[in-house]
């Protein structure tokens, strides 16, 4: 019997060692460390000393920006670019389910962006050698970066097959997030029981700010998994009403 | 795999009535053949005519607005995930990772449509023999002539062992000794499997295909066996005279066309295997009372582009 995810496995290797062999996957990585080393510096750290878990929030809060910005830089390359290379008929034209290649799509995107999330570890260990952390907090957090990271991976993957441009799949990938974003605004300026609807919509607010403080929320996880899932399912959708499977 | 000659059922394609409509622009008008394979198959037509839309429908990347097409008797139209299990396909443009190996891009392609893992080494191994590519298996892609990349295209189709490999302008931008090696390839795989290529150029289909289909602004306007196509083989046309309205009986010689020209004359196109079968040609017609006016080797080339232009007229 064919096993089902061998083939989901290979897309996402060949996405992932394509991204490992280009100047684009190695140096993507090192500018977003960069930029979390930088926002770290500048917002997280002061010269006044502050509870190490007041400084931990800040980074997990400039983690959940970047994570966005990766995503979006990840996953605009996902169809757009076999469409310019016209390599897409070898996936397409191949004996797989469409949900099959979404997902290896998807993973394709989700682990390089997880492995240099994982990457920026060092900033923690940099707060747990001057001051004194939780491991749960850390936990947490990295927990809430990756459920956002894999929302905001599927909202892109369910984008970048739909669009012919990587330009297109980053612009429009980054109106949707920002859109989705956008809920934490109204929230505030929303009178109930808009606001907490509002609020509750938000990739940030209200789902994310428990992940902030090393607080685990069931609500947030589905909220997280609900959107990725949705997004994944839509791509699928999508995708099987022009091939056919 | 279902794709697999192992089947007993003969492999034969059948197209009924296919229809392709993009917008307001029409790919197919209701194109019905069979395809019986092994063999090759030629697609012949202008830029435009409609060629790669067949191909790509065939290949499971399009689907048609209408009609059906069946597979050893089955329909597997709806089933598109069948076709795709059935199929090889080279695209005009080889889809091909340039920054992965020869060998691990012909695995990858294996593992992707499903042959198991048992035998994938082996079907990598016998896919960079048939495309001639050994000597740079464990080169990139992306460093390889046009020439190999052509061939590696050939080996990504076929590194599944699909009952049908589907070629669009295979040798399109090859030089002149790898289209000699082009044609090699595609004689071995229609030894094994049915192989249809789309060209514009005639040599090539006669010079690979033991048939062809001539399309047109979407629809088929013609089919015919060009026969001679394998080296060594020879066309001759022979024009005959007899007061009997039958076609001689030939020894060592197919008969592929037979035209009554009028006043009792026939005009036989006839395929022999060897040279030496031209002598007892003529003697085969007079024992049989058929007077020999003329007896003549065809260019199937010339014959075929003859016909072409019959059929299509000149272009504007």
């Amino acid at each position: 019997m064919r096993a089902w995810w061998e083939p989901i496995a290979r897309v996402a290797w060949r996405e992932v060692s394509a991204l490992l062999g280009s100047m684009w996957g190695w140096g993507l990585g090192a500018a977003i460390l960069l930029l979390d080393g930088l926002l770290f510096q500048g917002f997280a750290l002061s010269e006044r000393a502050r509870p190490s878990a007041e400084v931990l929030s800040d980074l997990f809060y400039i983690l959940f920006g970047t994570t966005l910005l990766l995503s979006v830089l990840l996953t605009m390359r996902l169809f757009p670019e076999e469409r310019s290379q016209r390599t897409l008929s070898l996936l397409m034209g191949a004996p797989l389910s469409s949900a099959q290649i979404v997902l290896g799509k998807f993973l394709g995107a989700l682990l390089p962006l997880l492995a240099i999330t994982a990457a920026s570890a060092y900033l923690p260990a940099w707060v747990w050698v001057s001051g004194k952390i939780a491991p749960g907090h850390v936990g947490a957090g990295y927990l809430g970066v990756a459920l956002v990271g894999a929302a905001s991976c599927a909202v892109g993957t369910l984008v970048s097959a739909q669009v012919k441009t990587q330009l297109q799949a980053a612009l429009l990938s980054s109106a949707l997030l920002v859109a989705s974003l956008l809920g934490w605004l109204l929230a505030r300026v929303s009178a109930p029981p808009f606001d907490a609807l509002f609020a509750g919509l938000s990739f940030y607010d209200a789902n994310f700010k428990g992940f902030l403080f090393g607080q685990l929320h069931l609500s947030a996880l589905f909220y997280y998994t609900g959107i990725t899932a949705l997004a994944l399912w839509s791509a699928t959708l999508l995708m099987k009403s022009r091939r056919g499977a | 795999m279902r794709g697999s000659r192992a089947h007993s059922m003969p492999d034969t394609l059948t197209l009924s009535h296919l229809w392709a409509h993009y917008g307001e622009h029409v790919g197919l008008r209701d194109v019905s053949a069979t395809l019986a394979g092994p063999g090759v198959i030629g697609l012949l037509g202008r830029n435009g005519a409609g060629k790669s839309t067949l191909l790509h429908i065939l290949a499971g990347l399009l689907l048609p607005s209408s009609g059906s097409i069946s597979w050893r008797g089955e329909d597997v139209s709806a089933q598109p995930s069948t076709l795709r299990e059935l199929v090889g396909f080279l695209p005009e443009t080889p889809a091909l990772h340039d920054e992965m190996r020869v060998q691990d891009f012909l695995h990858w392609c294996a593992t992707i449509r499903g042959v198991a893992r048992a035998q994938r080494a082996e079907r990598v191994h016998n896919a960079l023999r048939t495309g001639q590519l050994e000597q740079v298996a464990k080169l990139r892609i992306g460093a390889l002539s046009h020439g190999f990349r052509k061939r590696v295209g050939i080996a990504q189709a076929m590194v599944h062992d699909p009952a049908m490999i589907l070629l669009d302008e295979p040798i399109s931008g090859l030089d002149p000794a790898q289209i000699a090696q082009m044609r090699q390839v595609i004689r071995a795989l229609g030894e094994r499997a049915l192989v249809v290529v789309s060209s514009h150029i005639l040599e090539e289909i006669t010079k690979t295909c033991a048939r062809v289909l001539l399309l047109e602004q979407g629809a088929l306007r013609a089919e015919r066996a060009i026969g001679a196509h394998t080296p060594g083989a020879l066309r001759m046309r022979l024009a005959l005279v007899s007061s009997q309205a039958s076609t001689p009986e030939l020894t060592g010689a197919r008969i592929v066309r037979a035209q009554q020209a009028g006043e009792g004359k026939l005009i036989l196109s006839v395929d022999l295997d060897d040279e030496a079968a031209t002598r007892s040609l003529a003697r085969e017609c007079v024992a049989q009372g058929f007077d020999v006016l003329g007896l003549e080797a065809v260019n199937p080339t010339q014959e075929l582009e003859a016909y072409f232009l019959e059929t299509f007229g000149e272009e504007e």
